[in-house]
């Protein structure tokens, strides 16, 4: 292994790239982070962010951890050498790239930016002689195949979810065509801490389909529900497991590898269990009727608020039930070393659901409004 | 068709309804004339695109509509002595004509019929029946709202007609028009649910920040989610939900749709070259301003 100890970070200013600042900062004292940033955002704000999280893992100094992190900024796609200076001046020695477009439907967006601007990555990583590339994929860029999802670079499948999974697939493929030694991770969907349920993301991830609910679902409510709601485990991750599996893989696994970080299939709660827990708790119709094909829903019949929502869904419900199989020999051998990986269950995740709705207002006012009709029902 | 008898309603309307509840209806009455505007431009340009006589004059005559919903527009703001612009001012407007502009001259029938008489007709119609509910605004502009509904409705249905009858000569080409037309108007008319603007407050001399919808008892994001169901409805009625649910997922991206829809694994790119979002007039309200600078999520490979 050959990880370094001052780091050029991607991405810092989004939800992945935030998590592994913080776990850098938290877990190497001698590490010290440049994260080129896009113009526009605000390194304050940022930074605040960063410490709040730091806090949250239990820094009682967080202000302070922050002094090993500094911004720059970042230069438009093409120029991306132009930081060629400023990190050898900050003695950049391993690059971790976790910046993506993430827009399923901007398909120059992924190309630019997952493909090109990856490739330009590497080349600065070439260009100044880094000991590491880490590149932050996903545990989805295989596209839809049947069989088991090994840790090796992917063929191309017969069918991609989005052209999200194809660009990173083809990034991954430069990554490891690069020359440079390499570690590329893959987790699949990043939810909440595992223990107090807190998130600093936007709205992804299973946290798309819980807002969707929220504001399209409990502005009144519906004495029956339909949902896309297949009985195949959802591969749902904590950020504290992802958090402890990029600090592990790095300082552990020898270069030139890929690692899925992904849940284990046993015991992993289905996306019928994930409707479940979220109905039993907040929108409480008398009938729920689920559908474990996309094809079997009556989409034109369903009242108009349940068909946007299953609309607005369609693309990510369908990833979901798809029949995902990862291996995990990585994360096996981690655990074996020691990594605690908390796996997403359903109290852990009920306390990531628990905490959304006491922050959310839309769903105190709706439990509120209904607060007698459910008492009775119950 | 609209009666202009139907104006002569006594105006009532100022002791009920403060000054902020006339700029908003200022600021939405200037935009309708727009989206008006630029019907006339549509169906007109399109006359010649339609394959019959009695379709060329059925075009015309919702093009003179759209003149009178103008007439009847100017003559409410004249009325409740709001200041009324009667130009196009917001750029979206331009940018969904352009778009129009380029499907006539490929002589694409199905995307002429998709912009104009599906997308625009639809978000019209949620105009006017926001403006239309008793009660929730001055009885003259309710009744204004109304008259105009009632045509909006009628042309969503000759829209609907018209393309049920292209969808069963050539549904691939209808598909195809679709999916053109949605990904470059919708975003732009979506953007327009909203109480901030590029020029049009300040043409107005409007405090673009001071505009609330809680005057008329609704707020954006009923609105948003008002649109996105009737889009969905419309589309429901004429195409397979295998086709439009792709299209209606990429919504979930729109700007001003991520705090309301967050995009799952969708969002802004956290670095690089993605359009530039349009530069926000100096009347644009702080909450839209953070709506366009939302910082995106960088590396969540988070599908779902």
């Amino acid at each position: 292994m050959s990880c370094g100890t001052t780091i050029l970070l991607t991405g810092a200013s989004g939800y992945l790239g935030g998590l592994i600042a913080t776990a850098l900062l938290a877990a190497e004292p001698e590490v010290r982070i440049l994260a080129p940033i896009r113009p526009g955002h605000d390194p304050d704000a940022l930074r605040l962010s960063l410490a709040e999280e730091l806090a949250a893992g239990g820094d009682l100094a967080p202000a302070a951890t922050l002094d090993r992190l500094e911004f720059a900024t970042l230069p438009p796609a093409g120029s991306i050498l132009e930081l060629t200076r400023q990190s050898l001046d900050f003695g950049v020695d391993e690059i971790v790239h976790c910046a993506a477009c993430l827009d399923y439907f901007d398909k120059a967006g992924l190309e630019a930016i997952n493909v090109g601007m990856t490739q330009e990555m590497l080349a600065l990583g070439s260009s100044i002689g880094v000991r590491r590339f880490t590149y932050i994929s996903t545990a989805f860029s295989s596209g839809y195949v049947r069989h088991p999802i090994a840790e090796t670079v992917h063929d191309d499948p017969e069918v991609d979810p989005t052209d999200y999974t194809s660009t990173k697939r083809r990034a991954e493929r430069s990554v490891a065509e690069s020359g440079l030694p390499y570690l590329i991770l893959r987790p699949s969907i990043i939810i909440g801490h595992s223990g107090d349920g807190r998130y600093s993301g936007k709205r992804y991830g299973l946290y798309q389909l819980w807002s969707g609910i929220e504001r399209l679902l409990c502005r009144e409510w519906h004495e029956t529900i339909h949902a896309f709601a297949p009985l195949q485990p959802a591969n749902l991750v904590h950020q504290d497991a992802f958090q402890n599996a990029f600090i592990a893989a790095r300082r552990q696994l020898p270069d030139d590898r890929i690692l899925n970080i992904v849940a284990a299939e046993e015991g992993a709660p289905s996306a019928r269990d994930l409707w479940t827990l979220w109905l039993d708790a907040c929108n409480r119709p008398l009938r729920r009727i689920y559908y474990e094909r996309m094809a079997d829903i009556p989409s034109r019949e369903l009242p108009p608020a349940q068909r946007a929502l299953l609309a607005l869904a369609s693309v990510n419900l369908e990833i979901i039930g798809h029949p995902w199989h990862f291996e995990r020999d990585g994360l096996a051998a981690l655990t074996a070393k020691g990594l605690h990986f908390p796996e997403a269950r359903l109290p852990s995740i009920e306390r990531c659901q628990r905490r959304l709705m006491e922050n959310s207002a839309a769903i105190q006012k709706f439990l509120e409004r209904h607060q007698r009709q459910f008492a009775l029902a119950s | 068709m609209t009666s202009l008898a139907q104006e002569s309603v006594p105006a009532d309307a100022s002791d009920r309804f403060d000054s902020r509840y006339f700029d908003l209806i200022s600021y939405i009455v200037s935009n309708a004339i727009a989206g008006e505007i630029m019907a006339i431009e549509n169906y007109s340009e399109m006359v010649h695109l339609m394959p019959t006589t009695e379709a060329k004059i059925e075009t015309v005559m919702q093009a003179s509509e759209e003149c009178k919903h103008i007439l009847l527009l100017s003559k409410l703001g004249r009325t409740l002595d709001v200041a009324v612009e009667r130009r196009i001012v917001e750029p979206q407007w331009n940018t969904i004509r352009k778009h129009f502009s380029a499907a006539v001259s490929r002589r694409d029938l199905p995307a002429c019929l998709i912009i104009q008489d599906l997308m625009t007709e639809t978000m019209a119609i949620l105009l006017y029946r926001t403006l239309a509910a008793e009660g929730e605004t001055d009885p003259r502009t309710a009744q204004v709202a109304a008259a105009i509904l009632k045509d909006e409705l009628e042309h969503l249905e000759i829209g609907k007609a018209r393309l049920r009858a292209l969808l069963a000569s050539d549904p691939a080409a209808v598909n195809d028009a679709l999916v053109w037309a949605h990904h470059r108007v919708m975003p732009e008319l979506f953007t327009m649910i909203s109480t901030s603007c590029h020029f049009l407050c300040d043409d107005l001399g409007i405090d673009c920040g001071s505009l609330t919808l809680a005057s008329i008892q609704t707020d954006i994001e009923q609105l948003r989610v008002g649109a996105l169901e009737l889009y969905v409805e419309t589309l429901d009625s004429l195409f397979d939900p295998k086709v439009t649910n792709p299209l209606i997922a990429s919504m979930a991206a729109y700007e001003g749709a991520q705090t309301m829809f967050p995009a799952g694994s969708t969002s802004a790119p956290c670095c690089g070259p993605r359009t530039a979002p349009t530069a926000p007039a100096p009347c644009c309200s702080p909450e839209a301003a953070a709506d366009r600078s939302e910082a995106p999520s960088a590396g969540c490979p988070s599908p779902a």
